[in-house]
C-alpha cells in the first residue's frame, strides 16, 4: 500500500460501478492515495465514498458536471483546501453517443465533444497551476482505441478521443518544465456499465465482441485501473506525452 | 504494495552493466515494481510505451 501513499488525486466519473473511474478509485485507495472523487451521480458517488472510507482512505466526494468551467475551479480549490495540494488528476468522466454520421444532430455533436474533450481541456487547464504549486504532478486522460482507429458509428466519439490524445501530448510538452506529466490511456473493449447496456440491447452481437480481441475476451475495469495507477505513480516518472493502449491486442494488427 | 512476483520465473538479458537498463530491470523485479511485465498490465499486449521524457511527443 505504498505506490500512491499520500498522493492527492482527483478522479472524475467515479460513481459508475462497474466502470473505469470506480475501479481506479478502488486501486488508488488500496495504494494509499488521498482521494477527491467526482460525478454527476451523487447517489452512486455516495456509495463509492462509503466503500473507500471503510477501507481507511481519506476521501472528499463532490458533485461535478465536468463541462462546467467554474465547477472545475471549485473542485481544484476544495482539493487544495482539504488536502494541501494536488498530485494526480484522472480525467475519466465521459459518455458514448454512438450512431451513424447522418443521424447525428448538432446537439449530439456538442454533447459528445463537450463531455469527452472540452472537459478534459478544462481539467488540465485548471489542475496544472495546483500541481505546479505542489512541485509537479501527473495527469492521466482517458482516451480510447476509438481515437486511434476509425470505426463505424463511432465518428464523433472517436474525434473527441483523438483530441484527448493530442491534447495530452501538448500538455506534456508545455508543462514538462513544471514537473507535470501528462499521458493518455486507450482502453479497448472493457466490461463496464456501457457494455452492460449493449449486452442488454443486443446479447448475441455483444457475445461476439470478445472474439474480436486477440486475447479472446473483453477486459476488466481493474485491468485498466492498474495501468492508470502505473501512469499516475512515480514508477512512470520518465513517461510523459505517451499513450498506453490497454485493449488485449485489438488494434495491434 | 509491491507487485507479487512470487514463483514467477523471469529472464533478463543484458543484465550485467551496473548503469544499464537490464541491470535496472533486474533490480526492479527483485523489488517488485515492474508494471508492464506483471499481471497489472494483463489486458495490454501488442502496445508500445514510450519512456522518453516527452521527446517523441513533439
Amino acid at each position: 500500500m505504498s505506490r500512491m501513499l499520500n498522493k492527492i488525486a482527483i478522479i472524475t466519473g467515479a460513481a459508475s460501478n462497474p466502470g473505469l473511474g470506480y475501479s481506479t478509485v478502488m486501486r488508488f485507495a488500496e495504494e494509499g492515495a488521498k482521494l477527491v472523487i467526482t460525478d454527476i451521480d451523487m447517489v452512486g458517488l455516495a456509495a463509492v465514498e462509503k466503500e473507500i472510507t471503510a477501507m481507511g482512505a481519506e476521501v472528499l466526494a463532490m458533485e461535478q458536471n465536468v463541462v462546467d468551467e467554474q465547477r472545475w475551479q471549485e473542485v481544484i480549490d476544495a482539493t487544495v483546501e482539504r488536502f494541501g495540494g494536488l498530485d494526480v488528476l484522472v480525467n475519466n468522466a465521459g459518455i458514448a453517443v454512438l450512431k451513424p454520421i447522418n443521424e447525428y444532430t448538432q446537439a449530439d455533436y456538442n454533447l459528445q465533444m463537450d463531455v469527452n474533450l472540452r472537459s478534459v481541456f478544462l481539467g488540465c487547464q485548471k489542475a496544472v497551476p495546483a500541481m505546479k504549486d505542489s512541485g509537479g504532478g501527473s495527469i492521466v486522460n482517458m482516451s480510447s482505441v476509438a481515437g486511434m482507429r476509425a470505426m463505424a458509428a463511432v465518428s464523433v466519439y472517436g474525434m473527441a478521443k483523438a483530441g484527448v490524445q493530442i491534447l495530452s501530448k501538448c500538455v506534456a510538452i508545455e508543462h514538462a518544465a513544471d514537473g507535470v506529466r501528462c499521458n493518455s490511456l486507450h482502453p479497448g473493449l472493457i466490461e463496464t456499465n456501457i457494455q452492460n447496456d449493449a449486452r442488454r440491447d443486443n446479447p448475441e452481437g455483444h457475445a461476439q465482441l470478445g472474439t474480436m480481441v486477440p486475447l479472446g475476451r473483453m477486459g476488466n475495469p481493474e485491468e485498466v485501473a492498474n495501468c492508470v495507477l502505473f501512469l499516475a505513480s512515480d514508477e512512470a516518472s520518465y513517461v510523459t506525452g505517451a499513450e498506453l493502449v490497454v485493449d488485449g491486442g485489438l488494434i495491434a494488427g | 504494495m509491491a507487485i507479487d512476483f512470487t514463483d514467477q520465473v523471469v529472464l533478463v538479458t543484458g543484465a550485467g552493466a551496473g548503469a544499464g537498463l537490464g541491470y535496472s530491470c533486474a533490480v526492479a523485479f527483485a523489488n517488485g515494481v515492474i508494471s508492464l511485465a506483471s499481471d497489472l498490465s494483463s489486458f495490454s499486449t501488442g502496445s508500445l510505451l514510450e519512456v522518453d521524457g516527452g521527446w517523441n511527443a513533439i
